[in-house]
């Protein structure tokens, strides 16, 4: 099968392993779910290489493939056993949430479907993808209670706007590729340190918690 | 295909799977004995369990009616009628001229009416239990069952079995299409859930879901109820199997390729009993409020397909 | 013409039906029996035309002498209301047989009224809907309305007239609105004529807010979701023949007349809104009938989940019309019609065998039933083809219009609007939600009911019903299994029906022994054959179990069941509110939904409780219903406002993806 006919089945499996990073019960299953989708994406950014014919992409493949599948699931993992595991639900049932991420993907196609400049249908669906990636994320930001799932969704959230700007701006110079990558990575690791430090001082990691912050 | 060999085709079918029926339940008590470090019985294990029940008396409490006494015949005859319209040897299906998915769909809806009926009859505070947890996995898991099956007689243009099958086996619906493949991942999980394994049900235990209300069968008509049980499992699977991985069925109803078929059949669903006790053995009990979390991404996988089928194609 | 004088007879009948049973009802039992008999022939009679009109093929229209000059008293018959007449008679015949034996118990308490009163409904609703104007179709309506309240507070004890004064309020919020819609449209028509209003030339405006208020007024009156509070106290109060015939349905007949038919509003957007407005109704209607313990109220609510289901079918048949798509626009019509149909007859059968139980027990609470199948078994026999029916189980009716709504769904995701294509697979999945919803809420009212041990001592010592009562349910019962088997014959009177509404050629329904979906080719179902594989395959299944011969050595009935070794009580059997109770967790939101129409529904009894409560309780009404909402609404308000600057951190975020949405909508457009 071509490169290019992979394309849309791996965007949507990007979506499907957020799924299941958002409904996970368990934070390291969530993690390790986290790495799967991170790996995915790298081969997206191979595919796009190949069918695009830009070379740069490349590049973005390998570093994707050591800071997000590697270097970040291993820094939330060492979390994970640290404050160990916390099942708290988010604010919606699975049905909902999955019913709400349905819709947001439905809107980012409906977006999408105007942008005239993409001539390859599949690179479009792409698009359309990342873009509901990056909405998904902030959405389980918003609705998740346990502070570890937030940095997650903010993870997903930035796996978005990284295939967003694959998309647009692969031309840009590394620079801007190294720049977005080691910002995600410091973001992590400082997220992470401050879920410690919460943890510590409250005992839990469930944000609806943290009332005491209240001026 | 003309009525008159479609009805023995679909009586072949109907026979073939009522015959391995057992054979299939006695390989997944096998698989799951050996991962337990049990020795477990023999494989021909339920034959003989069937076979001596029959033979036996049968109890009756004094609350049941007719209804009790009815069903186990009416559940086997229902997932025998099932067996002869799913395409399970050949490419078309036997019986596309008495129904569709649609029918099948509503024909074990008829397994879980009479089962709960029967389950409430016995006036067993157990079967009571079991007939209405039956009745609430139904709702959770028949919504996701139709709306895959849906999204894929869509893709198709049929909401016949024959003509999505053939059309799979045609490569006009083949898994790079993401609909597709997503659709066939959601139907995965639920036929999981369908044929009451672990996570989601303990078949051995007599207050569960599929146990409940069989509490006070006793005799042939705990025979039958096992038999007709295994045989809705099996059946589940080749739905499946029909519409999500059809490979190796006859294209014509000839002997030769029918055996063939037949082989292949008995083989993808070893592979698939095989899959189904790795995961069965590796998990925990369910708690069955539990079960929405599991259907809940179902839908999700199938909410996925939906959106793509509808703004893609 | 013999249509039309076939009509006539059968009303006429009515009302000597009316008259007799009101001024010989002291001369019992013979006077009830020559009513009675009156009303039974009156509905062969309307059999009659309505069979004259269909195997005619030709619509039959006519004028009585009319007592108003501004308005014609024209009537028509064509094949959607030969249709409705047909299962209203059918109907009326079983309820006229089963009251022989029914009214009996009102002995003495007007029997003779309840017997006037029915055949006033029953003529309203053959009025209305053979009339083909709209002056008399309103004047036919209230007297329906009228009628069938006195009827729902027949039993005048509080609970009763509580009902009675509610169903009457909402009864005239819908004549209102149908008024409001009928004077605008005469006023642009300039005539009451429902011919001459499709020939006028109406503004697309107006055509919008007419649909719109027609909508609203038979929706209402067919118990659709934001209205079906009314429907439990009506059908709980209301004796068993009144809940059989309103369940006739007509107001969604009179929807497809005047808003479809009439009106022909061909426009996609109100074909997906009444697809949703039947897929809300279908499942909230299931979800709250699985949870009722009272026969009558689990039936009442079902109604609201059937009444869903028939504007689904509707709904797609009014995108296929409104998008040129013949078949589709024919099949989700025929579906809706189907449907109609078959509800009728199961749900009118179900009401029938409650009555019967009710009329033994002497309530409707199934806290009290249970193992009637002995004591009833001719009852129990009725009630289950009825539950089965309604469940949708093949080969029987239900299932059948059932699968004409999916098949209508089916064409609708197969067409060319990616919104369509997404809606029309999710109402799929709704339906079978509400089917598997309702198959549960049956399998509950069955089981609990006619099953198990007895829960009560009235239960214990019932005894079957009278035989008159018995064939009034058998003729039903047949019903449910003459409309599914004989679907392939039934099914192009049906087409027929459905394109008199959307000006097409009628869809091919049948192939053979099978129903198919508007082409020979493709997805068949066959009942016949379903029925008789079904048969064949449970006698193979009885021989299996004989041949080895376990059944020689026979069958031991013990004392009771197992229950851990302890002896065995009554009260070990599961009850109808513990088989409910994994929905009440797994759906909690819906149910508390169904505690705020509750309070609206407290909030109307309030305006039926009689002046001088009326009196007493109005300063709490006011200081409940609007100082108590502005007070907390300000404080809510207060308590947002503080939590914008320092409420919880996901809030802030909150805002950032709205703005985000709203921006994407903006940019999507």
């Amino acid at each position: 099968m071509p490169a290019s006919g992979m394309i849309p089945s791996m965007a949507l499996l990007l979506l499907v392993t957020s799924l299941l990073v958002v409904e996970a019960r368990r934070l390291r299953t969530a993690a390790y779910m986290y790495a799967i989708q991170s790996l995915v994406l790298a081969s997206i950014f191979l595919a796009l290489a190949i069918v695009m014919d830009a070379e740069p992409l490349y590049i973005w493949s390998l570093t994707a493939l050591l800071t997000k599948v590697i270097l970040v699931p291993y820094l939330l993992l060492r979390t994970v056993r640290f404050i160990g595991e916390e099942e708290i639900e988010g604010t919606f049932s699975t049905p909902v949430s999955t019913t709400i991420a349905a819709l947001l993907v439905a809107l980012s196609f409906g977006v999408v479907g105007v942008v005239q400049e993409y001539a390859i249908l599949q690179v479009k669906v792409a698009l359309a993808v990342s873009i509901a990636h990056f909405l998904l994320g902030l959405l389980a930001i918003l609705t998740q209670k346990h502070a570890l799932k937030q940095i997650l969704g903010f993870c997903l959230m930035e796996n978005g706007s990284h295939l967003t700007l694959a998309l647009t701006a692969y031309n840009a110079p590394e620079t801007v590729e190294m720049g977005i990558l080691t910002d995600a990575v410091f973001a992590v690791v400082i997220m992470t340190i401050l879920a410690r430090r919460l943890h510590k001082g409250f005992g839990t990691l469930n944000s609806d918690r943290y009332t005491l912050l209240k001026g | 295909m003309n009525g008159g060999s479609g009805i023995w085709l679909g009586l072949l079918q109907a026979l073939f799977i009522l015959l391995v029926a057992p054979l299939f339940t006695g390989l997944a008590r096998i698989l799951r004995a050996r991962m337990h470090s049990r020795r477990g019985p023999g494989i021909l294990q339920d034959y003989r369990d069937i076979w001596k029940l029959m033979r036996r008396q049968e109890v009756v409490p004094s609350e049941a009616s007719w209804v009790f006494r009815v069903a186990p015949y009416v559940i086997l005859g229902t997932t025998l009628l099932i067996a002869m319209i799913v395409p399970v040897l050949t490419v078309r299906s036997p019986l596309a001229m008495v129904g569709d998915l649609i029918l099948v769909v509503y024909l074990f809806t008829i397994v879980r009416f009479v089962l709960a009926a029967a389950g409430l009859d016995s006036g067993s505070g157990f079967a009571g239990v079991g007939a209405s947890r039956e009745m609430a996995l139904g709702v959770l898991v028949e919504p996701v069952i139709i709306l895959v099956l849906f999204i894929v007689a869509l893709l198709s243009g049929s909401t016949e079995l024959g003509t999505i099958t053939a059309k799979v086996v045609n490569g006009d619906l083949a898994y790079h299409s993401p609909s597709f493949w997503l659709a066939a991942l959601a139907f995965a999980i639920a036929t999981f859930i369908e044929m009451g394994k672990l996570p989601f049900d303990l078949p051995e235990a007599e207050q569960e879901i599929q146990e409940g209300p069989l509490t006070e069968y006793s005799g042939p008509s705990l025979a039958l109820l096992k038999w007709g049980l295994g045989v809705k499992q099996l059946v589940v699977v080749a739905l499946f199997l029909a519409v999500f991985f059809p490979f190796g069925t006859a294209v014509t109803p000839a002997p030769g390729p029918v055996v063939l078929a037949m082989v292949a059949w008995l083989a993808k669903v070893t592979a698939i009993y095989l899959i189904v006790a790795v995961l069965e053995n590796s998990m925990a009990r369910f708690h069955l409020y539990r079960v929405p979390i599991v259907t809940g991404l179902v839908f999700g996988l199938s909410l996925l397909s939906l959106v793509y089928y509808a703004l893609n194609s | 013409m013999a249509a039309l004088q076939l009509l006539m007879l059968s009303i006429v009948l009515y009302a000597v039906g009316a008259v007799l049973s009101l001024t010989w009802s002291k001369a019992r039992p013979l006077g009830s029996y020559v009513a009675a008999a009156s009303t039974l022939m009156a509905a062969l009679a309307g059999l009659g035309a309505a069979a004259t009109v269909l195997a005619g093929g030709q619509a039959v229209a006519g004028e009585f002498p009319s007592v108003v000059p501004f308005a014609r008293f024209s009537v028509e018959l064509d094949a959607l209301s030969a249709l409705v007449l047909a299962v209203l008679s059918l109907l009326a015949a079983a309820t006229a047989i089963y009251s022989l034996a029914f009214d009996r118990q009102f002995a003495g308490a007007g029997a003779g009224v309840l017997g006037f009163l029915n055949n006033v409904f029953i003529l309203s609703l053959v009025l209305v809907v053979a009339s083909a104007n709209a002056f008399y179709f309103l004047v036919f309506w209230e007297i329906m309305t009228l009628a069938s309240f006195f009827l729902v507070a027949y039993r005048q004890d509080r609970e009763a007239i509580h009902a009675g004064i509610l169903y009457f309020a909402v009864g005239h919020v819908a004549a209102a609105a149908l008024i409001v819609s009928f004077v605008i449209l005469f006023l642009h028509a300039g005539s009451f004529d429902f011919a001459a209003i499709r020939d006028a030339q109406l503004p697309p405006a107006v055509r919008h807010v007419v649909f719109a208020l027609t909508l609203l007024g038979f929706g209402v009156k067919a118990g659709v979701v934001p209205f079906h509070f009314w429907l439990p106290p009506a059908y709980a109060a209301a004796p068993a023949t009144m809940s059989a015939l309103m369940s006739s349905k007509v107001a969604v007949y009179a929807f497809v007349r005047v808003g479809l038919d009439v009106l022909r509003v061909h426009d996609d957007r109100w074909g997906l809104f009444v697809l949703a407005l039947g897929g809300l109704s279908a499942l909230l209607g299931a979800l709250y009938a699985v949870n009722e313990n009272n026969l009558n109220r689990l039936l009442a609510y079902s109604s609201t989940e059937n009444v869903g289901i028939m504007l689904m079918g509707i709904g797609a048949g009014m995108i296929g019309a409104a998008t040129g798509n013949g078949v589709l626009a024919g099949l989700g019509i025929l579906a809706g019609v189907f449907h109609l149909v078959n509800h009728a007859v199961f749900k009118g059968l179900l009401f029938l065998g409650t009555g019967a139980v009710t009329c033994r027990l002497g309530t409707a609470s199934m806290q009290a039933m249970g193992g009637l199948i002995k004591r009833m078994p001719w009852t129990a026999a009725a009630f289950l083809t009825g539950a089965m029916a309604i469940s949708a189980i093949p080969p029987l009716n239900g299932f059948v219009s059932e699968w004409f709504v999916y098949q209508s769904l089916f064409a609708a995701g197969a067409s060319d609007s990616p919104l369509v294509k997404g809606v029309a697979p999710l109402a799929a999945a709704i339906l079978a939600l509400a089917g598997a919803l309702a198959a549960m809420a049956f399998v509950k009212a069955f089981g609990i009911t006619f099953t198990g041990p007895a829960r009560g001592e009235r239960a214990r010592q019932a005894s079957e019903v009278p035989g008159a009562m018995v064939a009034g349910m058998v003729v039903l019962a047949a019903g449910c299994a003459v409309l599914g088997l004989g679907a392939p014959a039934v099914g192009p009177y049906l087409a027929r029906a459905a394109s008199t509404v959307v000006e097409a050629a009628p869809i091919t329904i049948r192939a053979g022994l099978a129903v198919v979906p508007g082409a020979a080719a493709g997805p068949v179902i066959s009942t016949p054959l379903v029925a008789l594989l079904l048969g064949v395959l449970a006698a193979l299944a009885v021989l299996v179990a004989v041949l080895p011969g376990g059944s020689r050595s026979g069958r031991r009935v013990d004392e009771s069941p197992w229950a851990c070794g302890y002896a065995y009580s009554h009260r070990m059997a599961y009850t109808s509110a513990a088989f409910a109770q994994p929905l009440r967790v797994l759906f909690r939101s819906p149910y508390s939904f169904q505690v705020a129409a509750r309070s609206l529904l407290a909030r109307l009894e309030v305006l039926g409780t009689g002046t001088m409560r009326f009196l007493q309780r109005v300063e709490p009404v006011w200081e409940r219903w609007l100082y108590r909402p502005v007070a907390s609404g300000t404080l809510w308000l207060g308590r947002r406002v503080q939590s914008l600057q320092m409420g919880n951190v996901r809030v802030y975020g909150l805002y950032l993806i709205v703005a985000l949405i709203v921006l994407l909508l903006s940019a999507a457009r």
